[in-house]
């Protein structure tokens, strides 16, 4: 491994993880008062889980002479962190926007485009010379993000009942579906780090840290449009 | 000594249970579940003993991976069943799960005590006490007070509290790989840097509270 190859390689464990424990404590600071929703709530745990994945990677670099392959704690992180993202919106938010009536049927299917994009983000894992073991724990972080990129898509894309509560939120959905699809690429580049080098991932894991910050920031100011 | 565990649960049990008889209806249920909590460790012993046979791992790889997954489900059931079934108030929840994760973690670090008993020191007994007990605690406070939250509403229910644990998990085995590792003494501290701004936000509700009245 080359310097520029370590400098990236810490960039990419230390900056997602700075990002998301920042987007954490904001998330904290400001939507954990009395009286606030309980989807902004989960929203900030979902960066909290995150955080706590990203601490995982780190600590592992950091201690590790050799990264292990398999199962590890930190996939829990990120699938927690897509739970906690569905939950929000499954939860708390889907039955605000969509009234299960026939008007709604097709933004319902037009969703779908979100998970069967993400489902096809897994063949190049399928592909890679991954441990099963990986493979196997990857699919139910995949799950995870199929199913809460279906909801961002949708509150993305479903026209309004006229409380405006979509308008506000879609910003904040655009950005997680952003950020599932980075964080998604993001794991593709690190099973196939010897093709693409650690710069690419260092560059992706960038991306995801300003996307991390610009969707929490995209939530608080949805939050304030939508009460006013 | 064969069956030493046992041998300690007896001991601290009884007493408890005993206690638990005379005492009041709020704190019975602390020493009730501080009990339950200590019954989790011994099941959760017997449980790592058997995956050590099913899952061939080295000792760092095994408490990083896999303990931590086994001792927080086994933490969490008896604080879910009791927010499910008996109560779901946020105060009652928090003390119920904490006192679980203490009994906890009172049982672990009493049994390596005495596997290692010529090893331990008063720095041990510091860095076991503020590292893995507060961090048992903290982990099973942190899904007793989110669950709070997620058995608020049906459609939260089952994802919220994968999602709960999973974050408990997480915590607990960066933990665990901290304090194994040349970092140990990071990895001690870790629980205290994350509880010291719980009790904090704690106090300032509690003034709050008591101002407001």
């Amino acid at each position: 491994m080359t310097a520029l190859d370590k400098v990236c390689f810490y960039v990419a464990d230390i900056v997602p993880f700075l990002a998301s424990l920042g987007a954490f404590i904001y998330g904290v600071k400001h939507f954990f008062e009395k009286g606030k929703a309980y989807y902004l709530q989960i929203v900030t745990m979902a960066f909290g889980c995150y955080a706590m994945g990203s601490l995982y990677y780190l600590c592992q670099s950091i201690t590790a002479e050799e990264v292990p392959e398999g199962f590890t704690a930190a996939y829990l992180g990120r699938i927690g962190f897509f739970l906690f993202l569905f939950t929000a919106n499954f939860g708390q938010m889907d039955g605000l926007v969509d009234d299960r009536t026939p008007a709604f049927k097709k933004f319902r299917y037009i969703a779908l485009i979100a998970p069967i994009a993400v489902a096809l983000l897994y063949v190049p894992c399928i592909l890679s010379d991954m441990l099963i073991s990986t493979k196997i724990s990857l699919v139910f972080m995949w799950i995870a993000a199929m199913c809460s990129s279906y909801y961002n898509f949708k509150h993305a894309v479903i026209s309004d009942l006229g409380y405006g509560f979509v308008k506000a939120i879609r910003p904040y959905n655009i950005c997680a579906l952003i950020l599932t699809f980075t964080e998604l690429v993001l794991h593709i580049l690190w099973a196939n780090s010897d093709n693409c080098g650690f710069v690419i991932i260092a560059l992706v894991s960038l991306v995801f840290s300003v996307m991390s910050v610009v969707t929490i920031l995209a939530l608080k100011r949805g939050v304030e449009a939508w009460k006013i | 000594m064969e069956n030493l565990i046992y041998i300690l649960f007896v001991c601290i049990t009884i007493p408890l249970a005993l206690m638990a008889c005379l005492i009041d209806k709020k704190p019975r249920r602390i020493v009730i579940f501080f009990i339950i909590g200590i019954c989790s460790a011994v099941f959760a012993s017997e449980v790592n003993g058997i995956l050590t046979y099913l899952i061939p791992l080295d000792v760092f790889d095994f408490t990083v991976r896999v303990t931590p997954i086994t001792e927080e489900i086994i933490k969490a059931i008896p604080v879910l069943f009791f927010a499910k079934e008996i109560s779901n108030k946020k105060e009652t929840l928090i003390t119920v799960s904490l006192a679980v994760g203490i009994g906890f973690a009172v049982m672990e670090n009493t049994y390596i005590l005495t596997q290692n008993i010529e090893y331990v020191s008063m720095l041990w007994a510091i860095m076991r006490g503020f590292g893995t007990g507060i961090m048992h605690g903290m982990c099973t406070f942190l899904v007793g007070t989110g669950f709070v939250f997620a058995n608020k509403n049906k459609k939260l229910f089952v994802v919220g509290t994968f999602a709960l644990l999973s974050l408990a998990i997480t915590y607990h085995s960066v933990f665990n790989m901290l304090v194994q590792s040349d970092l140990r003494y990071v990895g001690a501290s870790l629980p205290i840097v994350t509880y010291v701004p719980f009790v904090l936000l704690i106090y300032k509700n509690r003034k709050k509270r008591s101002v407001s009245k």
